[in-house]
């Protein structure tokens, strides 16, 4: 798909700022250097998963992230249970900050899925394009990342 | 081979210059200035891109004031220890040729002046890594998988691109993308 440079950027501010649209207490997540790797993606305790389609061309939007990151961010909104259901919801609530922030600001342009969320165990049947652009993302001593998956000229669909 | 550069010149093409990465998109400048400033990688002599390129040596000086002018380059310095390491003298020139600037023929590249090319064409540090994910979309991985390339981080890629059809691919998906092609020669 063929989603502009400035595009995938917007993208990448919306998810650093998806903490502070949960809780003004929290702070941006700090993007690090990225990396491209092919087929090789190192998944995190949980995920949430967005897919994007563009003129039948399609790919997905992953944040990855720890479960100390994901009870960090539950410490900060009060939540006291800390157990893998807590967690799952929070990584799909992030996502959906982030895809309706996405649907906000691309309009019609861009379809974005409502967000899925899968735990580690489940990734193993997560199907990525190949060419993926890995942002790291940090709170703190913590460090998530952002998986950029997008179908190449070669794949109409991923 | 370009004649030896007048006394003046040598000023400016014995030093070495990097990107800014921080060219305004208002900025208009000669073809020949980006030309040269394709080539500026950090560690090459602008003498030493004026004879890749077989650029005049008049030429490469106005490119080089039009460049420092619009904030596109900087001249690149070094500390004591950086110049000097762990006691050890490494030479810029030498230093070039460890990255392969200087033995490259023409039908090998180095996947960091490829990157650095993709990445001089955009107006922020993000957006030309984006742009460099981009064209490696549109590149057939299995090209890549034949040359061992699985992953890369956009600083210190020192691999060397070596087979016809990726170099082919990689040309282009630059002129695709960025709307000018790399070219290696």
């Amino acid at each position: 798909m063929d989603i502009s440079e400035k595009e995938l950027e917007k993208f990448i501010d919306i998810s650093c700022g998806c903490f502070e649209k949960m809780s003004p207490k929290l702070r941006p997540l700090e993007p690090q250097e990225p990396t491209i790797e092919l087929n090789q993606t190192t998944f995190l305790d949980f995920t949430g998963i967005i897919e994007l389609s563009q003129r039948g061309r399609k790919g997905k939007i992953c944040l990855t992230m720890p479960e100390d990151m994901l009870d960090e961010v539950l410490d900060a909104l009060g939540e006291t249970q800390h157990d893998a259901e807590s967690q799952s919801d929070l990584i799909g609530e992030l996502t959906s900050i982030i895809s309706s922030n996405a649907r906000e600001h691309f309009g019609s342009s861009l379809s974005i899925s409502v967000p899925s969320s899968m735990t580690h165990m489940q990734t193993g049947e997560l199907e990525l394009a190949p060419m993926r652009f890995i942002l790291p993302l940090k709170l703190k001593e913590f460090t998530s990342y952002l998986i950029i998956a997008l179908g190449g000229q070669n794949e109409p669909t991923a | 081979m370009n004649p030896l550069p007048e006394m003046d010149d040598e000023i400016a093409l014995f030093d070495i210059y990097e990107p800014t990465f921080q060219v305004d998109d208002e900025v208009a400048l000669p073809a020949y200035h980006w030309q040269f400033y394709s080539r500026i990688d950090g560690v090459s002599t602008s003498w030493q891109i004026c004879q890749e390129m077989d650029f005049p040596a008049k030429a490469a000086t106005n490119a080089l004031v039009g460049l420092l002018r619009a904030n596109a380059i900087r001249k690149r310095l070094w500390t004591y220890p950086e110049f000097f390491p762990a006691g050890g003298t490494i030479e810029p020139e030498k230093q070039a040729q460890e990255t392969g600037n200087s033995q490259r023929d023409g039908k090998t590249f180095l996947l960091k002046d490829v990157i650095d090319f993709i990445r001089s064409r955009s107006s922020s540090d993000m957006e030309g890594k984006l742009m460099v994910y981009r064209v490696f979309l549109q590149i057939p991985p299995d090209l890549l998988k034949e040359e061992g390339i699985t992953s890369f981080d956009f600083n210190s890629n020192h691999v060397e691109v070596r087979g016809e059809k990726l170099l082919g691919a990689i040309s282009q998906a630059t002129s695709n993308v960025v709307g000018v092609p790399y070219s290696w020669n």
